[in-house]
């Protein structure tokens, strides 16, 4: 009796048994894998035929360097005298030259200080030491010690009284340009407003300029 | 095994989210470090050693709590009560028991450099009992105060800090640990619960009370400027003279004479106690004073002043030629503030005596001429500029 598949290929009939030949040698799956490979690879060449234009190349290169940055300080430097004896009211002058150099130009200038050995002298912010700083246009004359300068050009102000102890205090009216040098007098003072708690005391005071180069532009 | 795949998925899903929020972060910082990194250079200076003076330069402000008066020609002591053990003693104005409460307040004078460390600071306190019949021994218990609080208390109604043996007046000094510094010396105000343990209640004779100690720089004695009995349960104030514009006066035991003369005056003698090696820079003294009445006739009180380094001359401040200061008035007191240059160490303040010769000028007694008067003297305090490197 015949079936209502009868006459038809096998490829219709249903799952048996013998659709376990796909994948064996000889069977159809590879060589339906195959077939598609074959026409993928047709495409893609077709693909980069239909894209595909004239080109040519040449080669080119530049060198980038970068430029230097130095501050130094000197050969004025009265920074590392120290004051005893100091009172309420007292204030202490000392000056120090800073050198731009390098090849590219500053664009700010900061002020760190930080104490070692500390003391209220430092951490008392408000009746404690105060620093102020001034520059002149030529080198400060100096006389002393104790030392007190005077400015044969003109002043400005590089940095306004402030309590001693500061981290990247921006700084003021700095030249900053590489190749010069700005006279810098820096002013440590003990307010009159200090108290007897502040007496006999010892602070260390270390400073440290950080300058910043200029802002970028296009080379 | 169906169950754990849910697990394992959340566990995944927590572990990408994890991943993403660190890769933010970094990627976070990395764009942060580029956008402040930037060329630098440094340059340092210092270091730099500021030391601050030992004591810093100040006014400190003494009054004469010595003081005899010579108006006379023969000298008494006029002194304070209660700063030396001078059998110059001071009852309280009422009898007082045990358990009472009732006390004495000394407020301490300020003529220290403050913020100054103390080492052994000791409260000295003599006493004695008024005796009389069936009296017994005086004795006492204290509170020291600062800043309007109690610091420190010794002693109770049932543990006395001391007592005197009857009549016999007796020294009691106790350690008060609790004054650390010269800020709570100045001022200080020790509050003192006294009694009589007789079996009839007696008066108590007070003849010091003081406290002394030490700072790293000098020893030193702060002296009463103020007492306060409350032994009758009312409190009296009794500052001493010399401390302050108060109108609380000296007037002189006797009226001064028509003539100057170094053998009639009014001595004065100060403690400033100033730390050896301090460097003087100005002395001054303050003398606020008037005639015990109006001088008649056209006369005038007069004075003109002399300094000692203990016994010896430094210096003299007008003259019987050229009165320091006259005054007519009786009512009116004259401020004379006059500086005394030649006290310039710290031995010659520390030693300083001040003798003021008094007279009326130019003569009194007797028909037609001013009256002889007294000197009523307000305040007698010296005020000495140093500090100490």
């Amino acid at each position: 009796m015949a079936t209502p598949f009868q006459g038809r290929g096998p490829a219709l009939r249903m799952p048996t048994r013998t659709s376990m030949r796909l994948f064996t040698s000889g069977s159809t799956l590879p060589k339906l894998i195959a077939s598609l490979a074959v026409l993928g690879a047709a495409a893609a060449i077709a693909g980069l035929g239909t894209y595909a234009t004239f080109t040519s190349s040449t080669s080119a290169s530049h060198t980038i360097a970068t430029g230097t940055l130095s501050l130094t300080s000197g050969p004025t430097n009265r920074l590392g005298t120290g004051a005893s004896l100091v009172a309420a009211g007292d204030s202490m002058q000392r000056a120090i030259d800073l050198n731009y150099a390098g090849s590219i130009s500053f664009g700010s200038a900061t002020l760190t200080t930080s104490a070692s050995p500390s003391s209220a002298l430092d951490t008392d912010a408000t009746d404690g030491l105060h620093v102020a700083i001034d520059k002149c246009s030529v080198a400060w004359t100096e006389s002393g010690p104790p030392y007190t300068y005077t400015c044969g050009g003109s002043t400005s102000s590089v940095l306004a009284s402030s309590p001693v102890i500061g981290s990247n205090v921006a700084l003021s009216n700095l030249t900053l340009t590489a190749g010069s040098t700005d006279h810098l007098r820096v002013t440590v003072t003990l307010p009159s407003t200090a108290g007897n708690s502040l007496q006999n005391l010892s602070s260390t005071i270390a400073y440290t300029f950080t300058g910043v180069q200029r802002a970028g532009t296009n080379q | 095994m169906r169950r754990r795949a849910p697990r394992r998925s959340s566990e995944l899903r927590r572990r990408v989210r994890w991943g993403a929020v660190l890769g933010s972060a970094l990627a976070a910082f990395v764009v942060a470090s580029v956008s402040l990194a930037g060329m630098s250079s440094l340059a340092s200076g210092g270091p730099q050693t500021i030391i601050t003076k030992r004591i810093f330069p100040g006014p400190r402000a003494v009054a004469a709590q010595d003081v005899r008066d010579a108006s006379n020609g023969s000298e008494s002591n006029k002194s304070d009560a209660f700063s030396y053990a001078d059998a110059v003693v001071t009852p309280t104005s009422t009898a007082i028991a045990s358990g009472t409460n009732l006390y004495l307040d000394f407020t301490l004078n300020s003529g220290r450099p403050g913020g100054l460390s103390v080492s052994s600071p000791v409260f000295n306190f003599r006493l004695a009992s008024g005796g009389g019949a069936q009296a017994g021994n005086a004795c006492f218990w204290f509170q020291v105060r600062s800043g309007g609080s109690v610091i420190g208390t010794h002693g109770s109604y049932a543990s006395a800090a001391g007592c005197s043996a009857g009549t016999a007046q007796t020294t009691i000094s106790t350690a008060i640990a609790e004054v650390t510094s010269t800020d709570q010396v100045n001022g200080l105000v020790v509050r003192v619960y006294p009694w009589e343990t007789g079996t009839k209640t007696k008066v108590v004779n007070v003849d010091l009370a003081t406290v002394s100690g030490s700072t790293p720089y000098s020893a030193f004695t702060a002296y009463e400027t103020q007492w306060v009995d409350d032994t009758s349960g009312t409190p009296a104030t009794a500052p001493w003279f010399a401390a302050a514009v108060d109108g609380t006066t000296y007037t002189g035991a006797s009226a001064w004479t028509g003539a100057a003369t170094t053998t009639r005056y009014l001595k004065l003698t100060f403690d400033p106690g100033v730390p050896a090696g301090s460097v003087v820079t100005a002395v001054s003294l303050k003398n606020v004073w008037h005639a015990s009445a109006a001088v008649t006739n056209g006369g005038t009180l007069c004075y003109y002043l002399e300094t000692f380094n203990g016994a010896t001359s430094l210096a003299t401040h007008g003259s019987a030629a050229a009165p320091q200061a006259c005054t007519a008035s009786g009512t009116i007191f004259s401020t004379d503030t006059i500086p005394l240059a030649e006290v310039n160490d710290a031995t010659k303040a520390n030693n300083l005596v001040i003798k003021l010769y008094y007279w009326v000028s130019p003569t009194c007694g007797g028909g037609g001429n001013p009256t002889c008067v007294r000197s009523v003297t307000d305040q007698a305090e010296v005020t000495f500029n140093y500090y100490l490197d």
